[in-house]
């Protein structure tokens, strides 16, 4: 048998207390936080496990925030060829009509007057501007207006190069196309050098105008030329539409990724209700036991008989 | 001649001795330090009459304290274990605390730092993105700094509660070597009755000098304990105490004894804990931090000077230059030398995290890593230059033999970056070579894959086969949990071992109330019934008287 001094009982019983005590704040905060993983002394291995996940998963929604963003340059690229690629095919019909030994004078000027139209307005899409008013079409070259009213581009959008994003690791897409691959013809049939499709308009609207000895071999140029663009146009959008795929596919990725990262971060992070409040009632029913049981030992005293 | 009167006035008289040490033993069943006293009863020698030996009554041979030795030494050495883990169990969770959670932790901000990069990069034109980025940049270098700052304020903190606790420790020693004068006094006049009260007192103070430093208890017969610290040096040898110095240089706690330096020896008490602290946690985890926050400085800005900011001029350092940081380095106070040490880093993704230590044995300094791997010492002649990875130094002054001094490389790094760049505009998103508002994000999307190159400790330059910047953050956060983790559960096993020796020796020396009340019922009982013999003698003798009437 070993002996017990009073004090001991008294000492015993408190900490035993303070400890339940203890146990019922841990608990409790674990409830209240939602979050069992608060100091990386909780336990060090799932911590560090955590806090890798956690940037695994930071780096995820920053990559998803990175495709959605590319998505949307893209898509309105993308559309504003479609609008292009539909007015070249006026271009084109006007080319045809003009093609034709029955048009008269005043027919020739109307159609020049179209193709005039027409000019402008494939002059304003190419040089459209996104939210922020920089040009779609000029690549690296934000501010650099891609086409001056003469048709010629701008030198400075000629080297300027797509922008790219990362949209996973390893992984990046271009953002945009400048207009030198889309628009321009490095050997233009109509101009015989390196044109846009605006100074082919322009010549055919000279052509169409002063119909010059040589007109039939202008408009079968100039035929010649706007299909070729038209082809590099659509080869432009078909590209843009692979990109869309692709970003597509990247997103549906990430979300899959970040759904099991955020999931396996959860089981080692947030607080398992159930089990902490099985352990709360554990601790709670613990702590009145001892208190009552202090209580009543505190009662067991011979000095009690002594009277 | 024994009679019965007589007999019963001695058991009287010691009975009173008794009732006074119940309760003696009642009113101190609290006070600390105190052990149950007892009256050894023992007979009065005997007298011979005719017909045999007739004792002569009962008197109090002495008054013990009851008391074990062994478990009172074994407490001592478990209540400085003890007193050692809780406090690095107290100071490790605080400085766990400041690194954050898995939500807002440090790893988390310097990714967010990295992907903020990327809002430039989506659009590398737009001030407000560049301002984020900037902002990000601040709140990381922010918190690079806090941590520090705070981590350094813990050990700053140590430095004044050590120097408290050693002044406390001289005030204790002082009283035990007072102590021992009075006990010694008082066994030489009378070695059988032992001055109780004053044992439990020294008793207590030796177990308040054990809680704040490991201490070595010997006793010398005469009464005196001497008590030693480190590798036996005297704090209290007879009556007279050495004193106990405590400071806190840059080098660290130093605890000199007299005009020892025991500093490396003391390894127990909250003076332990302290030692353990700066040496196993804070300095490791702001070194480890600092490299970090180093390397962030000195890879972002490389890559921001290869760029050109958004008016096509040439990029400019976002954090802290890397020349602007200097490897710590710190001399022991007990240096007798003018040996000192001071460089540059030369690379800093090639550090390798380690602390190093030079000590100068009369002709070179040898210089290992901290804790020692083992591995041969570098040998640096005095006035030397010393290469280590990522670090150039250089030796100077005019060193003494044993003089040591310390290389802690990025100790207070994480404290000294800054953001230089101040302005949006002056990111360097786009490659060298493009024009004003460039919509180019080379720079920035080579920023963020830094985010995940393992370049942080690599063995070459370009050789990535380090950590990344967040790994590098996040092992830092984790070490220093895991240390935490270990001392919570070595201090719940000291912490157990404490109570159980602690119940051992209460279980020889602790009061028990009911024992007492028992004792005192024994004690009263026996006192009534000698008081009825005094009263029964007296019936005799007067019934004696009256047959002469």
């Amino acid at each position: 048998m070993m002996r017990v001094s009073t004090s001991m009982i008294y000492t015993q019983g408190l900490s035993n207390i303070q400890q339940q005590q203890s146990t019922m704040l841990q608990n409790q905060v674990q409830i209240a936080s939602g979050v069992k993983l608060t100091n990386p002394a909780d336990d060090p291995v799932a911590f560090a496990q955590a806090t890798n996940l956690a940037v695994q998963s930071s780096k995820d929604q920053q990559y998803s925030t990175n495709i959605d963003n590319a998505t949307g340059k893209v898509q309105v690229q993308e559309s504003t060829l479609g609008s292009i690629t539909s007015l070249l095919q006026s271009v084109r019909d006007v080319a045809i009509q003009a093609n034709n030994a029955a048009q008269s004078g005043t027919s020739l000027g109307a159609l020049a007057d179209q193709l005039d139209q027409m000019q402008k307005a494939l002059t304003a899409q190419m040089n459209s501007t996104d939210e922020r008013g920089e040009y779609l079409f000029s690549g690296t070259a934000a501010r650099e207006q891609p086409y001056d009213s003469s048709g010629s581009l701008n030198p400075a959008v000629s080297s300027a190069n797509p922008v790219n994003l990362a949209i996973a690791d390893g992984q990046t897409v271009a953002m945009n196309q400048p207009a030198g691959g889309i628009f321009q013809l490095a050997s233009s049939a109509t101009t015989g050098g390196n044109a846009s499709i605006l100074q082919i308009i322009n010549q055919l609207k000279t052509a169409i105008t002063t119909q010059p000895a040589n007109v039939q071999t202008v408009y079968a140029n100039a035929q010649k030329d706007i299909d070729a663009v038209m082809n590099q146009v659509t080869n432009a959008r078909g590209s843009m539409g692979n990109t869309l795929n692709t970003l597509d596919a990247a997103k549906n990725d990430n979300s899959a990724q970040n759904i099991i990262t955020q999931q396996t971060l959860s089981t080692l992070r947030d607080t398992d209700m159930a089990t902490a409040i099985t352990q709360l009632n554990q601790s709670y029913i613990n702590l009145q036991a001892t208190q009552q049981s202090m209580v009543k030992i505190q009662g067991l005293s011979l000095f009690n008989y002594l009277r | 001649m024994p009679d019965l009167m007589s007999n019963s006035v001695s058991g009287l008289l010691s009975m009173q001795q008794a009732l006074a040490t119940t309760g003696q033993n009642i009113a101190n069943a609290n006070t600390p330090g105190y052990s149950r006293q007892s009256v050894n009863l023992a007979t009065l020698a005997p007298q011979y009459q005719s017909g045999g030996y007739i004792g002569s009554g009962v008197q109090v041979a002495s008054v013990t304290r009851s008391y074990d030795q062994f478990v009172v030494s074994q407490l001592n050495s478990a209540i400085s274990d003890n007193s050692r883990l809780s406090f690095l169990n107290n100071f490790s969770t605080q400085a766990t605390q400041l690194l954050g959670d898995t939500k807002t932790g440090i790893a988390q901000q310097t990714q967010a730092f990295f992907n903020a990069s990327q809002a430039v990069a989506a659009n590398p034109t737009d001030l407000t993105a560049r301002s984020a980025f900037l902002g990000s940049a601040q709140s990381l270098t922010a918190k690079f700094n806090q941590i520090d700052s705070q981590l350094q304020n813990l050990d700053s903190q140590i430095g004044q509660q050590a120097s408290d606790i050693g002044r406390q420790i001289n005030t204790y020693a002082q009283q035990v070597g007072q102590l021992n004068d009075q006990i010694s006094k008082a066994y030489a006049i009378n070695p059988n009755a032992p001055p109780n009260d004053l044992l439990d007192q020294r008793d207590l103070l030796i177990s308040k000098i054990a809680m704040q430093i490991d201490v070595k208890t010997t006793r010398d017969g005469q009464g005196n304990i001497n008590l030693s610290l480190g590798s036996g040096q005297a704090l209290v040898l007879n009556g007279t105490a050495t004193p106990l110095t405590v400071g806190n240089p840059p080098s660290g706690l130093s605890i000199m004894l007299g005009s020892t330096d025991i500093t490396t020896k003391v390894s127990g008490g909250t003076l332990g804990g302290m030692l353990q602290a700066q040496s196993q946690l804070i300095t490791p985890l702001r070194n480890q931090l600092g490299q970090a926050a180093l390397v962030l400085a000195d890879q972002v800005n490389k890559n921001q000077t290869a760029g050109v900011d958004l008016q096509g001029n040439p990029g400019a350092d976002l954090f802290s230059p890397t020349a602007s940081f200097t490897p710590q380095t710190t001399a022991l106070v007990t240096n007798k030398g003018t040996g000192a040490v001071s460089g540059t880093f030369t690379d800093p993704t090639l550090l390798t995290g380690q602390i190093y230590t030079a000590r100068y044995d009369g002709s070179n300094w040898q210089v290992r890593t901290e804790p020692d791997n083992g591995a041969a010492p570098v040998t640096v002649a005095s006035g030397g230059a010393l290469s280590l990875p990522g670090l150039s130094m250089n030796f100077s002054g005019t060193p003494q033999t044993g003089d040591v001094l310390n290389i802690l490389p990025t100790v207070g790094a994480a404290g000294k970056i800054n953001v230089v760049q101040q302005n949006a505009s002056g990111i360097a998103a786009a490659a060298a070579g493009q024009p004003a508002y460039s919509r180019d994000n080379t720079q920035m999307n080579a920023l963020f894959a830094l985010s995940r190159t393992n370049m942080v400790g690599q063995s070459a330059a370009g050789a990535n086969d380090g950590s990344n910047l967040s790994d590098t953050v996040g092992q830092a956060v984790s070490k220093a949990g895991a240390f935490a983790a270990g001392v919570a559960l070595s201090a719940a096993a000291a912490s157990s071992t404490l109570a159980n020796l602690t119940a051992q020796q209460q279980s020889v020396s602790g009061v028990n109330l009911d024992e007492e009340a028992a004792n005192l019922m024994k004690y009263q009982q026996n006192y009534q019934a000698l008081a009825q013999s005094i009263s029964s003698a007296n019936t005799l003798f007067q019934s004696l008287l009256s047959a002469f009437r």
